[in-house]
């Protein structure tokens, strides 16, 4: 057994990408950008379902297949600058065990042999030292001497894995992939196979990647999980933490289909409607954007309020995750809204449902995530009030009076804590979310206080963006200010030298078209990489319908319920404000 | 009609190979199937149930011999029948969902041409009336943009939408009493396969069809099944309600089965 410095990562992957071309110039994307790290004595679980990208992962990692790009990082040895010598030699600590025990031993070579053979490739031992490696080897898997002169045929299914199993530790490696080792087997098999390479682990100290669909096998064997869906792990964590409290919609979706084989066992199935997204040139940002289907939103929208209710249930998955890109391709219009944090989510829905009061953080206290905005943006919102008269005749007007403070107290959000990819290789300081949820009515202009943001700005160094903010807004009153910020910018921090993030705010405000508006939103968060944020709403120049987009987060465990009440929202949005969707 | 659908009483048989050794495969299997009720046959690898059920419309493998029994369905010894009375039956009284339906399903003919071809055989009219019927076939097993969807070949479908346009051939068009499904969600996705059995247990719920379903998952069966029978090396080793099964194995061959289907969720 060997023995490793603690925590130490033995093969780390970063940012591992493959490209099929399918013609036409597209790239089916098998994987795209995945992370993680395997530890002695650990197994790390890749779950996800057919065509998600999970075995293309092994196979990029013993170069069976080039990776597109990525590091893989063996013992501290870069797998992807190896010359075919040296990757023989990594191959004497990366093995692997494949899926179908039929396909992957030679069936003219019997047992001896085929453990015989990397035995003679990679280690100079004596035939006599073989021989006796290879009857330790059958007694590690649980066979015996007698099965050494058998073919494959003479096997059952379960023997044979443990051949494959026994090729694979036969020249002790330190990683074994293993991909999906037991869904050729049955179930009583199974059980014996998963409990054999668990005492392989322990006695060897080895790491696992444990390639599987099947979820029950991976609770059991598994310490750690990462969800995979078309290509990107869309979620990972310790083995009990993902099954408990599984975050990502999808991750909840495949949870939550897996049957128990135990009388009144229930379970409440999460489904993404819609169909199977397709890997091939999927949008930058959200996978699951594309199982949405723009037919659902339609109907949801034509008969506006009620059929909003109704659909809730079906669709609130697939919109919650919509991205700009898929929206804008496939739907006229949407709705609107972002947010990351849930009590923001709750809060700002809370407000839009016309409250006037809802259970949050103290306000006033300096720790609180959510803080209120300064006075221009009460004087924004007076400004407004006048013009709002659509929304205050549809009774919903939820920005009238005493609410209006409470919604620009969501508006702005400071949140240190976000995920790396929001703070866009920032070093730790304030952060600034805000939420536009911008309207073609001043309501918008109620929404987002500029002076606000620009105080803090000045306040918290390193808010590029809000640089930009300013000069937007120099020049004009309160309204017109908030007018210009009209198409809902999330606005965080990037670093201070990253002039893109100014360029979009430039272009924003130089261009008068709404078209570029829209562009330079969709810009933003592309460069961001993220979905959790901003509602937009920008005109579309043909036929200068409205378009809003909803881009949700991603649904934390909160639940459904703020889900529910965001689509409050834009029921009211489209009713007040009569965008068509 | 009361009694059961269909009864299997002693049946026995095995493979002849080419040398004309004989090895026994079924060994006095007997189980019925109760109207309009869902029942599960369970078993591993090499346990009977598939050459079981594939009995009953005599669709083994060549080589097979009956060496005793009967399989009686509403009363009809099937075994008896002569190819006529058989083809009677098949499809149109008893139809089967297989396993791979890319594989069941002709790749030279567009889906919904098969399923109308199907209409067409047992029911006749003109082929304008029976696309329609396959369309329909196809929108109520929940297949997206029917009418396009009818068009595509097999290929074109995914595991999963293939195994629903055969669920429609196999339910909707064909229409039968009993409908035996032999692992009908075995290959695919888990939140396909859970959509696929709720679709199959609705469509048979509402039409009052006697399902037979042929798994070795006994998730599935906990979830779906009113009876279940369990078959282990040719032997019906246990019958009973499916709650009865779960909660209250008799045979020890089913308590290990069971066992092994939940694995202990401590990873250790």
């Amino acid at each position: 057994m060997k023995t490793y410095p603690a925590n130490y990562p033995i093969l780390r992957v970063r940012g591992l990408r493959k490209l099929f071309p399918v013609g036409r110039g597209q790239k089916l994307h098998a994987i795209d950008g995945v992370d993680f790290d395997l530890h002695p004595g650990r197994t790390l679980a890749l779950v996800g379902e057919s065509g998600s990208g999970k075995s293309t992962v092994a196979r990029c990692l013993v170069r069976l297949i080039e990776p597109t790009e990525g590091e893989v990082v063996l013992h501290g040895n870069d797998v992807g600058r190896l010359d075919a010598r040296q990757l023989s030699g990594m191959y004497r600590s990366l093995q692997m065990v494949f899926q179908d025990p039929n396909a992957s031993l030679n069936p003219r070579m019997t047992v001896r042999q085929v453990l015989d053979e990397p035995l003679r490739l990679h280690l100079s031992l004596s035939a006599a030292d073989r021989a006796a490696r290879i009857s330790e080897l059958l007694r590690l898997v649980g066979l015996g001497d007698e099965h050494l002169g058998r073919y494959p045929h003479e096997l059952s299914g379960g023997q044979r894995q443990r051949i494959g199993i026994a090729r694979a530790i036969s020249i002790n490696p330190e990683v074994v992939l293993l991909d999906e080792p037991t869904a050729s087997l049955d179930v009583s098999v199974r059980g014996q196979v998963l409990e054999l390479l668990r005492e392989i682990q322990r006695e060897l100290n080895l790491a696992y990647l444990f390639i599987s669909h099947d979820l029950q096998v991976v609770r059991h064997v598994a310490d750690d999980v990462a969800v995979m869906y078309l290509g990107k792990i869309v979620e990972q964590g310790p083995v009990r933490e993902i099954f408990e409290h599984p975050r990502h919609p999808y991750t909840r979706a495949l949870m939550s289909a897996a049957p128990v084989a135990r009388w009144g066992a229930k379970r409440e199935r999460v489904r993404l409607a819609g169909e199977i997204s397709t890997p091939i040139d999927p949008p930058a940002a959200c996978r699951l954007a594309l199982s949405m289907p723009a037919a659902s939103w339609r109907r949801v929208g034509s008969s506006r309020w009620r059929s909003w209710q109704r659909c809730q249930d079906a669709a609130i998955f697939e919109r919650a995750a919509a991205c700009p890109e898929a929206t804008a391709a496939r739907t006229r219009s949407a709705c609107a809204v972002c947010i990351r944090p849930s009590p923001m989510r709750a809060a700002l829905a809370a407000c839009f449902r016309g409250r006037t009061h809802f259970p949050g953080p103290d306000w006033k206290s300096d720790k609180c995530p959510v803080r209120p905005m300064s006075q221009a943006g009460q004087a924004v919102s007076e400004g407004g009030r006048g013009a709002g008269g659509r929304g205050a005749a549809a009774g919903l007007d939820p920005l009238a009076g005493g609410d209006v403070e409470e919604v620009q107290r969501v508006l702005v959000w400071e949140e240190p804590q976000l995920g790396p990819e929001l703070c866009g290789g920032g070093q730790g300081g304030d952060q600034f979310l805000a939420v536009d949820l911008a309207m073609d009515q001043p309501l918008r202009a109620k929404l987002l206080d500029i002076e606000d943001l620009h105080r803090r700005g000045a306040g918290a160094p390193g808010l590029g963006g809000t640089q930009a903010f300013r000069a937007d807004a120099q020049d004009r009153g309160p309204v017109g200010r908030a007018r210009e910020l009209d198409l809902g910018i999330a606005e965080h921090r990037l670093p201070a030298a990253d002039s893109r993030v100014d360029q979009v705010h430039r272009g924003r405000a130089d261009e008068a078209g709404d078209e570029g508006r829209g562009r330079a939103v969709v810009e933003l968060q592309r460069l961001a990489d993220l979905l959790h944020l901003a509602a937009v709403q920008h005109d579309q120049p043909v036929g200068q319908r409205h378009r809003l987009e909803l881009v949700m987060g991603d649904i934390d465990r909160s639940g459904a319920e703020p889900v529910l009440q965001l689509l409050d929202l834009a029921a009211h949005l489209h009713a007040q404000l009569g965008v068509e969707i | 009609m009361n009694g059961p659908i269909l009864e299997i009483d002693g049946f026995s048989g095995g493979f002849v190979s080419r040398a004309g050794e004989f090895t026994p495969v079924l060994h006095d299997v007997s189980y019925s199937l109760e109207r309009g009720a869902v029942t599960a046959v369970v078993g591993e690898t090499g346990s009977g149930k598939s050459v079981t059920a594939l009995s009953v419309l005599q669709l083994q493998a060549p080589g097979f011999r009956r060496t005793g029994g009967q399989i009686r369905f509403d009363g009809t010894d099937l075994l008896s029948l002569d190819a006529q009375a058989l083809r009677a039956i098949r499809g149109r009284r008893i139809s089967m969902v297989f396993q791979d339906a890319r594989a069941a399903l002709n790749p030279v003919f567009s889906v919904g041409q098969q399923l109308a071809d199907t209409w067409r055989l047992h029911n006749g009219g003109s082929r304008a009336a029976a696309m329609e019927k396959a369309v329909d076939a196809l929108r109520q097993v929940q297949i997206p943009e029917p009418e396009r969807r009818a068009r595509q070949y097999p290929h074109e479908f995914s595991g999963g939408m293939a195994q629903r346009a055969m669920i429609a051939l196999a339910a909707l068009i064909c229409t039968p009493e009993l409908l035996l499904l032999d692992e009908p969600t075995t290959g695919l996705d888990v939140t396909t396969q859970a959509d696929i059995m709720e679709l199959l247990l609705d469509l048979a719920r509402s039409r009052g069809l006697t399902v037979c379903l042929i798994t070795h998952d006994l998730g599935v069966v906990a979830e779906t099944c009113d009876h279940v029978v369990v078959m282990n090396r040719g032997r019906v080793v246990e019958t009973g309600s499916a709650e009865r099964i779960f909660t209250a194995p008799q045979d020890p061959y089913t308590r290990r089965l069971l066992a092994a289907s939940v694995l202990t969720e401590d990873a250790g």
